[in-house]
């Protein structure tokens, strides 16, 4: 076995070792996928993120724009989109997409973002007919924002039967200590921060803790908003990149995200429907062990 | 409160560049060619606040007033409501501000006496604003989109339209204490708009700096020789 197989296969060995939450054959068909420890809930570990690119207001050709990068994740195997009421019309503009594709088998997670603790319901109920669909799979408090309110009214939705999972955001390493003191607490099915090889405060503290209590971690600033990847953008990949069968900077990134030993789902955004298919195949093939993982860090922070 | 610190400008921008852009030829292309035509009727107002008052003159005048609040509502109504406001939660404060500021136009222009011996200083910094607003923005969007629909006009978008009417307010010669009523709305949308485009790292945001730079200078001359 050379250095390398041995290395691609430690890493393959080390993630299956972590999966209470990634039961055997989490990674059949090829690809990597995530399963939810409360629900049993398997999903494909990348996902789509809406974040600026989906806030295209009523302008119908970019409406279809954003309906075509739907259509080519869901293609290529995607299922969780999300979303919030912070981020302009991207709630509505994935009510379009989804109406137009005729697709309903989205995980939809989404968020609640009101500093009112009574306004949340109403907010859920209306984010949920922007985006068309019965009830959410995930509804999540976006950036802590009246978590102290938010979080029971979720936890009673999740329990009269009129939400799937429940959980919390944060993002740009902001409030990592009140997060975990959270995610200690509360018996959350996801959680959701920023990740990256670049910012990696995360390793430290809340991606062992969600491993710990088999939380998936969605994962979100993938490519730091475009900054990483348009900081990359032709510059070549480092040779060991072809070995992990990944051809863009943006599928090494995602792959260093994904092979951390908690269940990491990444949720990078994008306009570009072929970006979506290349996102999704990034959790397919071989994954990076810990000293590959470093050796990337290393290669983008030396660009 | 350390969390606040860590926040920058962009991290309150919600779309794109490319979504702004569009906002702008989903516009025109609305409603062309009357971009053109209100150009054009711009410059004729430009061209009565510019020559010697007389009784026509002061007539035509009194009536750019009424042009200028139809346009400021058209601007709120069609492209602030309409498409702005959906990506945006800014623009549907810039919307009331808009129509607040056409009440307010509406209230001076019925009010406002004329004024004669206006100052000449003021006369060239207002032209030049005006001139800003009705030719420099045109010509620096098709520079950039290579089409006419792809630029920003006076009347049809809401920044080419302050700027023009800073440039008026300051032709038209009003007290300081009225100009300086008149001038906050336009003032704070143009900065919003500017801190906008410096998070595009578009140089325009510049152009707009400096004419809001050029409308408070205006503002401080005298209004009379």
């Amino acid at each position: 076995m050379t250095r390398l197989n041995r290395r691609l296969f430690l890493a393959g060995t080390a993630a299956a070792s972590v999966m209470p939450i990634l039961p055997a054959g989490a990674q059949t068909a090829g690809m990597v996928t995530r399963t939810v420890s409360g629900s049993g809930a398997t999903l494909p570990a990348v996902g789509l993120g809406s974040w600026i690119t989906f806030n295209v207001g009523n302008d119908p050709v970019l409406l279809d724009e954003c309906a075509a990068v739907m259509e080519a994740f869901f293609q290529a195997g995607g299922r969780v989109i999300d979303s919030s009421p912070m981020y302009g019309s991207s709630q509505g503009t994935i009510g379009y997409g989804l109406e137009k594709l005729g697709r309903s088998d989205v995980f939809s997670a989404d968020k609640v973002w009101t500093p009112l603790g009574a306004e949340g319901r109403e907010q859920v109920a209306e984010s949920r007919s922007l985006w068309g669909v019965p009830n959410f799979s995930l509804l999540q408090v976006h950036n802590l924002v009246s978590w102290e309110d938010h979080l029971p009214m979720l936890f009673q939705m999740k329990e009269e039967g009129a939400l799937s999972h429940v959980g919390i955001t944060t993002s740009h390493g902001r409030r990592h200590e009140d997060f975990a003191r959270i995610m200690e607490r509360h018996p959350l099915d996801f959680v959701q921060f920023t990740y990256n090889p670049v910012d990696r405060e995360a390793e430290s503290r809340l991606l062992p803790l969600a491993a710990e209590r088999g939380m998936v971690a969605v994962i979100n600033r993938p490519f730091q908003q475009g900054q990483l990847t348009r900081r990359l953008e032709g510059e070549p990949l480092p040779g060991f990149a072809a070995e992990l069968e990944a051809e863009t900077w943006a599928q090494l990134i995602l792959k260093f995200i994904l092979s951390h030993p908690a269940a990491t789902l990444p949720i990078p955004a994008t306009t570009i429907p072929e970006h979506a298919a290349e996102n999704i195949a990034a959790a397919s093939g071989p994954m990076p062990d810990d000293a590959m993982r470093e050796e990337i860090a290393a290669a983008i922070a030396n660009i | 409160m350390e969390t606040w610190t860590t926040y920058r400008l962009q991290d309150f921008l919600l779309f794109s560049e490319r979504v702004y852009r569009r906002l702008f030829e989903a516009q025109n292309e609305a409603w062309w060619p009357l971009p053109i035509i209100m150009t054009i009727i711009g410059l004729a107002i430009l061209a009565v606040w510019l020559i010697r008052s007389s009784k026509t003159i002061d007539t035509a005048r009194q009536m750019s007033w009424g042009l200028m609040i139809a346009t400021i509502v058209f601007v709120a109504v069609t492209f602030l409501r309409s498409r702005y406001a959906p990506i945006s939660p800014i623009a549907s404060v810039g919307y009331w501000a808009f129509l607040g500021e056409a009440v307010l136009l509406a209230f001076v222009g019925a009010t406002a006496e004329p004024v004669n011996h206006r100052s000449r200083a003021r006369l060239m910094v207002g032209g030049s604003l005006a001139a800003i607003g009705l030719l420099a923005y045109p010509a620096i969007g098709y520079s950039r989109s290579r089409a006419l629909t792809g630029a920003e006009w006076f009347a049809f978008a809401p920044d080419p339209t302050m700027v023009a009417l800073l440039g008026l307010f300051l032709m038209a010669g009003a007290c300081r204490l009225r100009l300086a009523i008149l001038m906050i709305v336009p003032i704070v949308w143009l900065i919003f708009s500017a801190l906008t485009l410096r998070v595009f790292g578009d140089p325009v945001s510049w152009l707009l700096f400096g004419a809001i730079a050029l409308a408070v200078l205006g503002c401080l001359l005298p209004a009379q020789r």
